[in-house]
């Protein structure tokens, strides 16, 4: 199964997510972004078993090459991309078959989704089998914004809502920066093993 | 997994994005001779030489400046 995990947003935790999927579920993890966060996370990673194979791949062009010639060695990939209209996500959404978008209940990046939802609609023209999901990412512990942002999900019609929140946690954060996935890190960190669970159920193994 | 896209369409889809648009061609060069004298030739490969250029392209670089200014 190839997802993306991409938003034409930067900030909304793409690759963190992406990060924990890879890492979870064994996939080869491809870095389309310019940045090279999950690169440089992998790098981090250095020795620690499973080992995950992380590939830096801005370039479009090159990105399809590659999925093309080495997709069938794995059983999933998930690809990083996004933070803004680029040659690397418009490929990874034209070879996936899921892209999970993901936002923050922020009226600035409920506003963003036009832009994705667009792309998504003009990359369905070529990959009419692409599903679209938006998760939410950074999610309040308390009142109703996550409520108010599913809420506006509405207005993008491209865009189904997973029910699998991810929380602004430091788990998070800590564990990619040494590397790991929460279900990897100690401190362990419950709630968020509990939700990245929740989320690899979900997109990878939906009822 | 399967890709199921034409490769044409993928291409054209791929390519609209900001960064991937394919790059302008180089501008077409021109081949000409020109004969300069041994005293010239030795000043143009020493100065070439301090800039770390090519005379081909100490020479390209000295007239586009010269036209510019």
């Amino acid at each position: 199964m190839i997802v993306t995990v991409g938003n034409t947003k930067g900030g909304t935790g793409k690759s963190t997510i992406a990060f924990n999927l890879a890492i979870v579920r064994g996939a080869w993890l491809i870095d389309g972004d310019r940045q090279g966060t999950c690169r440089m996370a992998m790098a981090a990673r250095a020795g620690v078993l499973p080992l995950v194979q992380c590939d830096y791949l801005p370039d479009g062009k090159d990105m399809v090459k590659q999925v093309q010639a080495s997709a069938h060695k794995f059983n999933d990939l998930v690809i990083d991309a996004g933070g803004r209209d680029s040659s690397a996500l418009r490929a990874a959404l034209a070879m996936s078959d899921l892209v999970l978008v993901p936002f923050q209940p922020r009226s600035l990046d409920v506003w963003a989704l036009m832009d994705i939802n667009a792309l998504i609609h003009e990359a369905r023209v070529i990959n009419p089998g692409l599903r679209a999901m938006a998760v939410l990412s950074c999610a309040d512990s308390i009142g109703t914004d996550n409520k108010d942002a599913v809420e506006a999900l509405k207005d993008f019609p491209e865009l189904v809502y997973l029910d699998a929140p991810v929380s602004r946690r430091k788990a998070f954060a800590n564990a990619a920066g040494n590397g790991l996935s929460v279900l990897e890190a100690t401190p362990k960190d419950e709630k968020a093993m509990a939700e990245l669970k929740k989320l690899v159920t979900a997109v990878f193994m939906p009822v | 997994m399967a890709i199921k896209k034409t490769p044409k369409a993928l291409d054209a889809f791929v390519n609209a994005a900001p960064d991937g648009a394919a790059k302008p061609m180089a501008t077409e060069q021109v081949q000409i001779t020109l004969k300069l004298s041994n005293e010239l030739l030795s000043s143009i490969d020493a100065a070439a030489k301090s800039v770390n250029l090519s005379r081909a392209g100490f020479i390209k670089m000295t007239l586009s400046n010269t036209l510019k200014s």
